[in-house]
């Protein structure tokens, strides 16, 4: 087995290898997540990068074990060396309620429009048997914590009278009661503006680290992604290319779809004609047998449309990808011209 | 200097219905906005969600009155009001707009080619060849094949149909283009695909736009001068670079120190939680 899988030592708090989803669309298997592989340490936070329908969101939901009817798993899910897949009921709902905790982009979908904000915060812990008084106050102290200072009055109040910031601060605040040891976040602040998320995400981030919670941050935004996670995974087509330190990626980035998504993103320090990846990203089931990223590399070779490379640790990455070692720091993606429509036209649309 | 585009003291007021708890009242959405924009030149107006963009944009396009102020096209009141039928439908065709979400200006049940073509065939008097030569032109010139081109818009990916959606509004060969977040839904690949053909069409076309985005990293890339917007007023204007590299104004700051980048630490403000 890859190496890197099994460090010698501690056990990591999260540990998922080669897994597999299939999610039946009529009535087919459709596969959604074809290898992925990644480790989250005990109170280390970990960014899942990628474009839509990498993947990210699915691999949240077997890691909470909330899949859609009908789907199939392969590969291990280990939270501190138990397999969530194979967890009874039990030990499945101890797991949901009281050691991973989730946060999601849209937390109007996750909260009850009808109770207040104070009824869903004092919820799970009247279930479990605290009395209200303490509940309440609980609530209260985190309510302040997270920044909220009028926090009675905001006890009092309806999902709706809270902006979305003020929201996803109490969704911060609630995941945190029941003191987990894994905070899930699937892009919370992408239907924020800018000035709201950074208050949002310095409020996780401090949160995090006083509790020495693990995170799994999901994000489209590398650099977003980069500021608050020790380490990334760069999810395509329902695998994992590259897992890498946050410090520095723009430096040490090895697989050539890391490198150009770092390059795709227009800079507010400079001008200058961006780095087009040709094509559009394409879903796991459209992908070939070779690698992924095949059809959009501007290096693809012959195996690379035949032979899929395996995650493989290149200097301190792991990166998929047969030609990581003769291309580090050689990549560079067509600016001028029409290489980007060349390409583009050669894609089929979903 | 020549002016395409001209905003004098831009104002619009909606009126608020009352609702639980809260009385009828006004809502000042854009408040006393002036800017100009020259012919073939790029500008931005941005800002945080509900400041105003939209509406400053949905003005110019003539989908929304002012409830003050002016708005000039050469020089000229953009509602000529007693300008005839085919003058007014020349001017319709000086301005177009390109939004978001494509499906808005495609129609689902037409081919990419026949909503291009039914468009030159109202505003020409072409013969179908030209219009069919045309129709190539066009969709050569967003990168589109012929396939492409044939399609319905549910057979395209995003990029693609926002391709569709450029060569669309390009037809009439504008000379104003309105792009309202045209890139903001795209994926970051695509998205950068579709910045890089804007620049190559204004440099191409002499096409002029007025390009509303909340994302001050795509503005640098595609805009000459910008216009920051908080509240519905104007709080700093200038050349994109100058207002980027050393603003001026406390919000414009704000908003340029939250963008994540190499070396970025997200900081909590002073403030808490009193905004709702
Ligand atoms: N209920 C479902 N049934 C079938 N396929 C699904 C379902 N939900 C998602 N998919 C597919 O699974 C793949 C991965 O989706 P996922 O939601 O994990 O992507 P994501 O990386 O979270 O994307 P986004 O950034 O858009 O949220 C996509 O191709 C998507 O179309
Ligand atoms: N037709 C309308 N009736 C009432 N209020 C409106 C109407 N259109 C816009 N508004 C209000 O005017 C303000 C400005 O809205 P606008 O859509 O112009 O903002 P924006 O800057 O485009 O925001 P976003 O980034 O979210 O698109 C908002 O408070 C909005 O709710
Ligand atoms: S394996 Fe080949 S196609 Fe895939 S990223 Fe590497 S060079 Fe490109
Ligand atoms: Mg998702
Ligand atoms: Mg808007």
């Amino acid at each position: 087995m890859n190496s890197w899988l099994n460090p010698p030592g501690a056990d990591p708090l999260v540990r998922v290898s080669h897994l597999r989803l299939d999610i039946p669309v009529r009535g087919e298997p459709r596969r959604v997540l074809h290898d992925v592989s990644f480790e989250v340490g005990a109170g280390e936070a970990l960014g899942l990068v990628g474009e839509s329908g990498s993947g990210k969101s699915m691999t949240t939901r077997v890691l909470m074990r909330l899949l859609p009817h009908g789907a199939a798993t392969d590969g291990d899910v280990l939270f501190d060396g138990t397999s969530v897949t194979g967890m009874d009921r039990r030990a499945l709902r101890r797991y949901r309620s009281s050691e991973v905790a989730m946060i999601y982009q849209d937390p109007r979908a996750a909260i009850n429009p009808v109770s207040t904000v104070g009824a869903f915060l004092t919820e799970a812990l009247r279930e479990a048997k605290v009395s209200r008084k303490e509940a309440e106050e609980r609530a209260v102290a985190l309510l302040r914590e997270v920044g909220i200072t009028d926090a009675p009055r905001r006890m009092r109040q309806y999902p709706h009278q809270l902006s979305g910031g003020l929201l996803q601060r109490v969704m911060i605040a609630s995941a945190m009661l029941t003191k987990p040891r894994l905070l899930i976040a699937d892009e919370p602040t992408t239907a924020l503006d800018v000035t709201t998320q950074e208050e949002v995400m310095a409020i996780l981030d401090e949160q995090r680290r006083e509790r020495g919670l693990a995170l799994v941050f999901i994000t489209h935004d590398l650099d977003l992604a980069a500021a608050v996670t020790d380490r990334i995974a760069v999810m395509y087509a329902g695998t994992v290319l590259e897992t890498a330190a946050s410090a520095n990626l723009h430096e040490t980035a090895l697989h050539p779809y890391t490198v150009g998504l770092l390059a795709s993103r227009p800079s507010t320090v400079d001008v200058k004609r961006l780095w087009a990846i040709p094509g559009r990203p394409v879903s796991a089931f459209e992908a070939g047998p070779g690698c992924v990223f095949a059809d959009r590399c501007p290096f693809a070779q012959d195996r690379c449309g035949t032979e899929r490379p395996a995650l493989r640790t290149v200097d301190d990455h792991q990166v998929a990808c047969h030609r990581a070692e003769e291309l580090r720091g050689r990549i560079t993606y067509e600016t001028g011209g029409d290489a980007d429509r060349a390409h583009d036209e050669q894609t089929e649309p979903v | 200097m020549s002016e395409l585009l001209g905003l004098e003291n831009l104002r619009k007021v909606f009126p608020v219905r009352a609702a639980a708890g809260e009385p009828a009242g006004e809502l000042v959405a854009v408040d006393d906005v002036s800017f100009t924009l020259p012919p073939g030149g790029s500008l931005a107006v941005v800002g945080e969600s509900g400041s105003g963009k939209t509406t400053v944009a949905r003005m110019v396009a003539g989908l929304e009155t002012p409830t003050s102020g002016r708005i000039t096209l050469d020089g000229e009141p953009r509602e000529a009001a007693r300008a005839g039928r085919g003058a007014r439908k020349a001017r319709a065709r000086q301005i177009q707009m390109v939004f978001q979400d494509p499906y808005t200006s495609l129609d689902a049940k037409q081919t990419i080619e026949a909503a291009i073509e039914e468009l030159l065939r109202a505003h020409f008097d072409w013969d179908a060849d030209r219009r069919r030569e045309r129709v190539a032109q066009l969709l050569a010139q967003v990168g589109l094949d012929k396939r492409q081109g044939g399609a319905r818009p549910r057979a395209l990916s995003g990029g693609q149909r926002q391709r569709a959606a450029i060569a669309r509004a390009l037809a009439l060969e504008p000379r104003l283009l309105i792009l309202d977040e045209a890139v903001a839904a795209l994926d970051v690949s695509v998205q950068a695909q579709i910045i890089n053909l804007l620049a190559d069409l204004r440099a191409e076309t002499g096409v002029a736009y007025l390009f509303i985005s909340h994302d001050l990293g795509v503005v640098r890339q595609i805009s000459d001068d910008c216009v920051v917007m908080h509240r519905g007023r104007v709080v700093e204007a200038g050349r994109t670079t100058t207002v980027l590299d050393d603003p001026q104004d406390p919000y414009t700051r704000r908003l340029l120190s939250a963008v994540p980048r190499p070396g970025w630490v997200p900081r909590r403000r002073a403030t808490s939680g009193a905004s709702a």
